[in-house]
């Protein structure tokens, strides 16, 4: 309610409309030529000025001129020009006039001023920072409010080729994020819940969704409504309840922040107007030659792989297009269309490369590949079918709001929409056949790569003991933090934390090389329980950090911080040592040492769950004395502690047993099965 | 001579090779419990198992499974019944622990119950307060043969003194009927005994008497779980008291006298015995329908 009413305020407030021509302009009383507006006053050189005046001559309209200088004419239209400023104009403040033959208008006043680059790359990074950020708070709002229920009957029906392209859609549509929609459908293919060919399909319609949806938002509302959308979102979060409205509230401030982003980032490239060297790099890419084609594309390909999808490079090419009018229709479109092969790079790299995954990562570059030359080569094609379904000239100027060319971005999206849903219809037919032949013949060459894999098992072993000498260190900050309150020690813990998931995740990704022998399976179990210990520390961090908050919120200005009284923080410090020990076990049984033994971890097992149970009961028995929330935060460490000997006595039950095959003496690479 | 005199007379010879130990019995209310187990943990330590089989996790709770063993016309239990200050029992005992906090990680059984699987096979002669026993160590399926064919196993196939299984032996041919299952007993066991093994004391908890059922040498191991509904339980705890010296620690008697515990011929074979008879005959009685 206080959301539509927000809106409904807005929308019936006074726009500052743009000033209409005076009556006046076209019956001028003097018959003479005369300034009466310039905006901006103070422009930057190379930038596009609006000149309103008054015209009581007959003829031609005027041309206008800086002080001696002739300036380029951009747009005519009654009662007002469009010029730019030349890129070599003095700076300070200098006569601008309108002219018609030897009739001149009296000198307008303006400071041509130098350009702010602080201003232009505050705007052009937080812009763009702005926008993707706002596109991850879109997908991250749709997938929450997405139900499991709900996956599953688009799982269902992804079987045929229209759901399986809508499931694509509404993915891509959710996620914005082309390794992210890589990353599912490879799980899904994975794990045979979806055929490759089914995800090939869903993975062209993710591709059009993550296109679409971002702009049809941005067709709704301008940019500088961004602002509006991102309060409303704002007001819903403050009173949302559940899951689901809080879903809707961060998909409102997603979307806001990512016209606020658009809207910031415009003048960003402003200075691309006058720039020597900025012009020379953007011309070199403005030809129509193969080479200037290539590049453009390349840059496309480039900046959607980074960006990690085509919106974003939609959203940046349209802004610099509509801005600097550098890049025409054609050359722009070229750009994009990289997009295609760009994010498909970046599906692909998520892909996990099992034996279904690799298939669907060809076929996703292969059809990345395809999009994108579609849209390269009916250049031309497209234009002209979007100039035909769109109102207004793609290149009319008329400066409002800093752009340029305020139809360029329509025309540019529905060529750029309409060359990828032609592709997709021409390869949907072949794409289920083309899958099959392909993973038949992937299939095969598997057969033959047995000892390449089993190499692939003995890196993913030294990878996890890297990641829990890595856990271990971050174990020691933990127990540091907690007495300490270290800031710094919390930040190197987060990072170190925040790579070592980043590893095990890849690692996860990677193949689990087939036949999976006993020792084989084990070994991707033990990735997973180092996923889940990972959290656990995770979590444990998170406590330790509170245990100093709640001792800095409970300082006394006398007496300073409270102590942990010294029975308390013994306990902490068998925790540690004991789950040092279980970490020391693990890693050297999986660094090659012997299998670990069962009865030591059971018993380290026994004692960590005997400390955080004999700290609840100390802290129990104390009867109220002391810091409630001291206590509690101290609890919650120990418990974190605890969690984290769970995820470590797992890893010892994998570890009891051999882990991987070693590579046979006779370099056949044949997988030892172990005995159960 | 009869059988048991004769049984009796070994009994008699070995006692001069064992060292005389008395034995007396207490039993304890519920609420009594907690505060006795601190006035032990006070005064002694704790005494686990150390040996073949023995179990290395700490702060194990260990539960033991008695399994008495009587003829059909439960001989020995009548005669336990008629003097239970002088008797004899055969039973065989599997000790087993029980780690609660490992129960959240595990995924079988054996990841939080430590048995060996390995039975006491003893003979426990009893006579006012002294108590005798003669022991061997060894696998059910061993036990079972041993049993059925009273034929005693090989010294390789059992952990114990030869003599203990002689003993044992000559118990099992002086029988005239077959010796079988007749009852079994689960309680949990705390253990505390003195450093110079002068004192032991044990209590007994969570008494349950079962039937025994024909599978019960074939399983792997005797958990509580695993032997059926109880056909009774006992709610106060036995507390046994095993000293070699002439009279109790002072600590000790003193500690029963302010509860008001008195010596009692309390026997887990005559509870268990009679537990089931009764439920035996309850279930007879039952018209069938």
């Amino acid at each position: 309610m206080l959301g539509a009413a927000l809106i409904g305020i807005y929308f019936r407030l006074p726009v500052d409309e743009e000033q209409t021509e005076p009556d006046s302009v076209s019956a001028a009383p003097d018959e003479k030529l005369e300034i009466f507006e310039v905006r901006p006053q103070d422009p930057t050189r190379g930038s596009a000025v609006v000149i309103r005046f008054q015209d009581g001559t007959a003829g031609p309209a005027p041309g206008a001129a800086l002080g001696r200088t002739t300036l380029d004419v951009l747009e005519r239209a009654p009662g007002r020009l469009v010029v730019r400023l030349p890129s070599s104009a003095a700076l300070g403040h200098q006569k601008l006039r309108i002219f018609k033959g030897e009739v001149r208008s009296k000198p307008y006043d303006v400071a041509v001023r130098s350009v702010d680059w602080r201003r232009r790359f505050r705007n052009l990074v937080g812009g763009i920072a702005l926008v993707l950020f706002g596109l991850h708070c879109l997908g991250r709002a749709a997938s929450k409010a997405t139900g499991l229920d709900q996956a599953l009957q688009f799982r269902k029906l992804s079987g045929r080729r229209g759901p399986a392209l809508l499931f694509g859609g509404a993915l891509g549509a959710v996620t914005q994020s082309a390794p992210s929609v890589g990353g599912l459908l490879g799980a899904l293919v994975g794990s045979n819940v979806m055929t490759v060919g089914a995800a090939a399909v869903a993975l062209l319609g993710a591709h059009l969704g993550a296109v679409a949806a971002p702009w049809a938002l941005a067709s709704l509302l301008s940019p500088s409504e961004g602002l509006l959308a991102v309060a409303t979102g704002t007001l819903w979060l403050g009173f949302a309840s559940d899951r689901r409205s809080r879903a809707i509230a961060n998909a409102l401030l997603g979307g806001g922040l990512m016209l606020f982003g658009l809207h910031v980032l415009r003048p960003g490239f402003e200075p691309l107007l006058s720039e020597p060297w900025l012009l020379g790099w953007f011309d070199a890419l403005r030809g129509e030659g193969a080479p200037a084609m290539l590049g453009r594309i390349a840059l496309g390909v480039g900046l959607a792989f980074v960006l990690q999808g085509p919106t974003p490079v939609l959203l940046l090419v349209v802004s610099l297009a509509e801005t600097t009018g550098f890049w025409d229709f054609r050359a722009s479109l070229s750009v994009v269309g990289g997009a295609a092969l760009g994010s498909a790079l970046g599906s692909a790299l998520a892909i996990s490369r099992s034996a279904n995954g690799r298939g669907l990562g060809i076929l996703t570059l292969g059809l990345g590949g395809w999009l994108t030359l579609v849209t390269s080569v009916g250049l031309s094609w497209w234009c002209r079918a979007s100039d035909a379904l769109v109102s207004g000239v793609p290149l009319e100027t008329r400066w409002a709001a800093r752009v340029l060319y305020p139809n360029l971005g329509q025309h540019l999206a529905l060529a750029f929409g309409l060359s990828q849903l032609a592709a997709v219809l021409l390869a949907l037919p072949f794409l289920p056949r083309l899958a099959e032949r392909l993973q038949r013949r992937l299939r095969e060459r598997q057969q033959q790569g047995a000892r390449r894999r089993l190499a692939d098992a003995a890196v993913q072993r030294r990878l996890i003991c890297e990641a829990l000498a890595e856990q271990e260190q971050v174990l020691t900050w933990c127990a540091l933090i907690a007495p300490s309150g270290s800031l710094s020690l919390a930040g190197r813990a987060e990072r170190a934390l925040v790579a070592t998931r980043r590893e095990l995740e890849s690692a996860l990704t990677r193949p689990v090389p087939a036949p999976a022998a006993a020792g084989l399976d084990r070994l991707h179990a033990v990735l997973l329980c180092s996923l889940q210990l990972q959290s656990a520390l995770e979590a444990t961090l998170r406590h330790a950090e509170r245990l100093a908050e709640a001792r800095l919120a409970e300082a006394d200005p006398n007496l300073g911080f409270p102590d942990l009284p010294e029975a308390r923080a013994g306990v902490l410090r068998t925790l540690h040592e004991l789950l040092r020990d279980a970490f020391a076990a693990s890693i050297e049984s999986l660094s090659g040492g012997d299998a670990q033994s069962l009865e030591d971890a059971r018993a380290r097992e026994i004692r960590v769950n005997a400390a955080e149970a004999g700290l609840r009961t100390d802290v129990s028995s104390a009867g109220g004395r002391g810091s409630v929330r001291l206590d509690l935060a101290l609890l919650e460490v120990a418990a974190a502690y605890e969690s984290v000997g769970n995820q470590l006595y797992r890893l010892a039950q994998l570890c009891s047993e051999p882990l991987l095959p070693e590579p046979q003496p006779d370099g056949t690479g044949r997988i030892a099965t172990t005995a159960a | 001579m009869t059988l048991e005199a004769a049984a009796s007379a070994r009994l008699t010879a070995d006692q001069a090779m064992t060292a005389d130990r008395s034995e007396q019995a207490f039993l304890v209310p519920r609420w009594e419990w907690p505060g006795l187990v601190q006035h032990f943990n006070e005064r002694l330590p704790p005494h686990d198992y150390r040996g073949d089989g023995e179990n290395p996790l700490p702060s194990p709770q260990h539960f033991v499974t008695t399994v008495y063993f009587d003829t059909p016309t439960r001989r020995l239990l009548h005669a336990a019944l008629d003097d239970g200050r002088d008797n004899v029992k055969l039973r065989a005992k599997e000790y087993y622990d029980v780690h609660p906090s490992l129960a959240e990680l595990a995924t079988r059984v054996e990841d939080v119950v430590h048995a060996p699987g390995r039975l006491w096979f003893e003979l426990k002669h009893r006579s006012g307060v002294r108590t005798q026993k003669y022991r061997v160590r060894l696998s059910k399926s061993e036990l079972w043969r041993w049993l059925s064919q009273r034929g005693a196993p090989e010294p390789a196939h059992y952990a114990g003194r030869e003599a203990d299984a002689r003993v044992l032996q000559e118990f099992l041919e002086a029988e005239a009927e077959p010796l079988r299952p007749s009852s079994v007993v689960n309680y949990q066991r705390c253990s505390w005994q003195s450093d110079d093994g002068e004192l032991r004391i044990t209590l007994d908890t969570n008494l349950a008497f079962f039937a025994p059922s024909p599978d019960l040498f074939q399983r792997r191991s005797l958990l509580r779980e695993a032997l059926g509904a109880a056909c009774a339980r006992e709610t106060r705890a036995l507390l046994e008291v095993k000293h070699r010296g002439a009279a109790l620690p002072t600590w000790l008697s003193a500690r029963l006298t302010t509860l008001g515990l008195e010596p009692s011929d309390y026997s887990k074979f005559v509870s268990s015995g009679s537990a089931v008879e009764a439920h035996a005959a309850a279930a007879a009685s039952k018209p069938h329908v």
